[in-house]
């Protein structure tokens, strides 16, 4: 920068001030808070009793906090494979030179447009799709032949996981297709043209070419993937408020159940604190995973 | 380089203001006590007989007050569900009475429950709210609501405002609505199509229906858990006072240790509930109690378990189902052993409305509250209602004739004179509560046994009195 205009570093320090404020006010202090907190036993701030490791103990034992950590890595999973999986094959059909650009360009704003919509709102469509009795997927069903099939799509335990995961798939696989798609953009066309001189089909294109390619773009999709499914939150509420019981409970509701249900603000802080650090464990793992392809590389 | 500086200051500046006014204190109203000598009490109202009624009258209704309120009621469900259309004409009948009086409503129907105790958590509750008995640790426990015991007469209420008196026996709010929880609202016209000439009076004669109405691609009984406290209502509740006796339900309500969930008679009692679920709506779990009565009134249920608020709803459906509603009748949920001595009828008082403790006492904005919450649990209160055939707090005579069939018929169950249990669940603590409204989904749908679901209980118990 010029020297002329270049401010000193005090007056730096000053722009940063505020930023900084509001960071440490909305980031780490609610962070520290909650360490703090999961220390008590209290219904109300002021009052608190300290309980030490109580409560971390208890995180120990607690089979609900275990299906509900269960079943955000199962969402996880589902999630990764159908948002980045479908998103990655969409891109590389919409990419193909056999569509249209205006096509391409039309399906990639349609694809995106759930994106935009409410957790809520997806939630309660989904909620009606799944309808037993008037559900799209149910009349789907019936009118393919398969009445057999039909059922209560969100009451039944065993498959509620799955049942719920289907609607965060559908809504996100735009977000990471737009991903992909800028990411190919920075492929040379060339590489493709030469690939089909040799006859590469469409598969081997993508398998050979994109993936490689964008693995570090592919890495960064598999990082949102895993903290946005971690944090899980809404489109369950909206579905199932973590029932049928607690099948569908993820930490996420887990927490605020205890917290604000059963009105235990200390334990609800210890597992706020216990998602954080499994975050952090499972990101740090993803990118130590993802480091050492690449040191292998 | 100056303007980088002014306008460094300027940036700094203004976040301190937004940070400052972020932390500000919304509950102005509730730390205004105090300001004033007042010693006032309250005016009398149809309400209660005030103790200190006799008191001297103070000059309060000619200060400018302004209450902060919270609330549960939308204005959707003023217009269709007969206690909230009520307590606007409560609201509507205070501000005339009071003009000097401002109330500033927070309307907060979605989530109310969740987000009063948020507010409570966060010790900044406004200056009047309403709150559940499952809340009382939290919101009485922490000192956060006037005891008004010195106030009110509990002898005008039916249930001697027992809905509302802590384990410490004060009194920290009035009831608004009362509610009975196991009304069977049935099909007459299906009932005679089935053979009989009257509703069942014990559940296997009820149960024995399915089969009947199972061919004929009827559910028995219509169901909307979502909610999970339904089922835990309208089932379960009847069920424990008539296998484990009242002598147990309210030794588990005032947290006595005297008895356990994992006693074979609650065991017991939860195999009858799951013994239910066949009959019930494939989809019970993840419907509501609105669908739930659309359902019935659809005439795709034989009949529909509900509270006493279901009986407005139903006839709601006059214009679109008028087969139906006009069929329909009222019943109380059968007994296990068909006997009336062991048909309960249970219900409960509840939404609590109670004062800010932060209030100074003495002063004139406490009397305008504790006018504003005898409104709500007032005589005009139940005469609206009885009028309209429900329920209240308070008994008032009412003229039963001039009511539509199914109310006249729904009020005759509610004074038949089967003996009354207070609603267990709702008196329960909120680990407990909790835990057995989500089990019940469990248990209900057959994922979980009656004895690992008493386990849990048990445990969400200990925990409860552990850290209590």
């Amino acid at each position: 920068m010029n020297e002329r205009i270049k401010p000193k570093n005090s007056v730096m320090a000053l722009y940063l001030v505020p930023i900084y404020l509001v960071y440490l006010c909305v980031f780490i202090l609610p962070v520290i808070l909650a360490i703090y907190f999961s220390f008590f036993n209290f219904r109300t701030v002021s009052s608190k009793t300290f309980v030490g490791l109580f409560n971390y103990k208890k995180l120990f034992t607690d089979p609900l906090l275990l299906s509900s950590l269960k079943n955000n890595l199962y969402l996880v999973l589902v999630c990764m494979i159908g948002q980045i999986g479908i998103a990655f094959v969409f891109a590389n059909m919409l990419y193909s030179r056999l569509i249209n650009p205006k096509v391409s360009n039309f399906f990639r704003t349609v694809i995106y447009f759930p994106v935009t919509l409410s957790a809520v709102i997806i939630g309660y469509v989904w909620t009606m799709i799944y309808d037993y009795h008037f559900g799209l997927l149910n009349q789907l069903l019936i009118s393919f032949g398969f009445p057999d099939a039909v059922k209560a799509w969100l009451t039944d335990e065993r498959s509620i996981m799955t049942v719920v995961s289907i609607p965060m798939i559908w809504q996100y696989v735009g977000f990471h297709l737009v991903i992909i798609m800028a990411a190919m953009t920075s492929i040379d066309k060339e590489v493709y043209e030469m690939a089909e001189i040799d006859g590469a089909s469409g598969f081997r294109k993508a398998v050979s070419i994109t993936f490689p390619l964008i693995k570090n773009t592919l890495s960064v999709c598999v990082l949102l993937c895993v903290s946005a499914n971690m944090k899980a939150f809404d489109h369950i509420l909206a579905m199932t408020n973590g029932g049928p019981g607690y099948s569908s409970s993820v930490l996420a509701l887990y927490a605020y159940k205890i917290s604000f249900a059963e009105n235990n603000l200390g334990y609800g802080n210890t597992v706020s604190v216990a998602i954080m650090v499994v975050m952090v464990i499972i990101i740090a793992g993803a990118k130590g995973i993802m480091s050492l392809f690449k040191s292998k590389e | 380089m100056k303007k980088f500086r002014i306008i460094a200051m300027l940036l700094a500046l203004s976040m301190l203001i937004v940070l400052a006014a972020c932390s500000q204190n919304d509950t102005k109203g509730a730390s205004q006590s105090g300001k004033t000598d007042s010693t006032g009490t309250a005016s009398q109202t149809e309400t209660t007989d005030s103790k200190q009624d006799t008191a001297a009258e103070s000059d309060w209704t000619k200060e400018k007050i302004t209450i902060n309120f919270i609330h549960g009621h939308s204005e959707e469900a003023e217009k269709t569900i007969l206690t909230s259309t009520a307590f606007r004409e409560m609201i509507n009948i205070y501000k005339q009475k009071y003009p000097n009086v401002t109330i500033n409503e927070t309307r907060n129907a979605t989530d109310y429950n969740d987000n009063i105790l948020k507010l409570a958590a966060a010790e900044n509750l406004p200056d009047v709210f309403s709150f559940l008995y499952s809340q009382y640790d939290t919101i009485v426990g922490g000192g956060q609501v006037h005891d008004i015991t010195d106030y009110v007469n509990p002898d005008l209420y039916i249930d001697k405002l027992a809905g509302c008196t802590y384990t410490d026996g004060r009194i920290y709010g009035l009831n608004m609505k009362f509610t009975d929880y196991n009304i069977v609202y049935y099909n007459d016209k299906m009932l005679k199509e089935a053979g009989l000439s009257e509703f069942p009076k014990s559940l296997d004669e009820l149960l024995a229906l399915d089969k009947y109405f199972d061919a004929k691609g009827i559910d028995l009984i219509s169901l909307g858990n979502k909610g999970q406290w339904f089922a835990m209502n309208h089932f379960l509740n009847p069920i424990v006072y008539e296998v484990c006796g009242a002598e147990w339900a309210e030794s588990m309500i005032n947290n006595e240790g005297k008895y356990k969930y994992t006693d074979e008679k609650f065991i017991e009692a939860l195999r009858y509930v799951q013994k239910l679920a066949p009959v019930f709506n494939s989809d019970y779990n993840s419907q509501d109690d609105v669908w739930a009565v659309g359902w019935y009134c659809q005439g795709n249920s034989f009949c529909h378990v509900s509270g006493s608020w279901a009986t407005n709803t139903i006839l709601l459906y006059q214009d679109e189902n008028p087969e139906v509603v006009e069929n329909t009748k009222a019943a109380i949920w059968p007994s296990i052993s068909g006997k009336e001595e062991d048909t309960y009828i249970v219900y409960a008082s509840t939404e609590t409305y109670g004062i800010n403790k932060k209030i100074d006492k003495n002063s004139p904005k406490f009397q305008a509250c504790l006018e504003l919450i005898k409104q709500l649990a007032s005589t005009d209160y139940a005469e609206f209602c009885a009028k309209r055939g429900s329920t209240a707090p308070i008994a008032v005579e009412t003229d039963i004739e001039s009511l539509h069939p199914l109310l006249q018929d729904f009020m005759s169950v509610h004074n038949y004179g089967y003996p009354k249990a207070r609603a267990f669940f709702t008196y329960l603590n909120n680990n407990v509560n909790t835990r057995m409204r989500a089990n019940l989904q469990s248990l209900l749908a057959g994922t979980m046994t009656p004895e690992q679901m008493a386990a849990d209980l048990q445990k969400a118990q200990e925990e409860y009195m552990a850290t209590k």
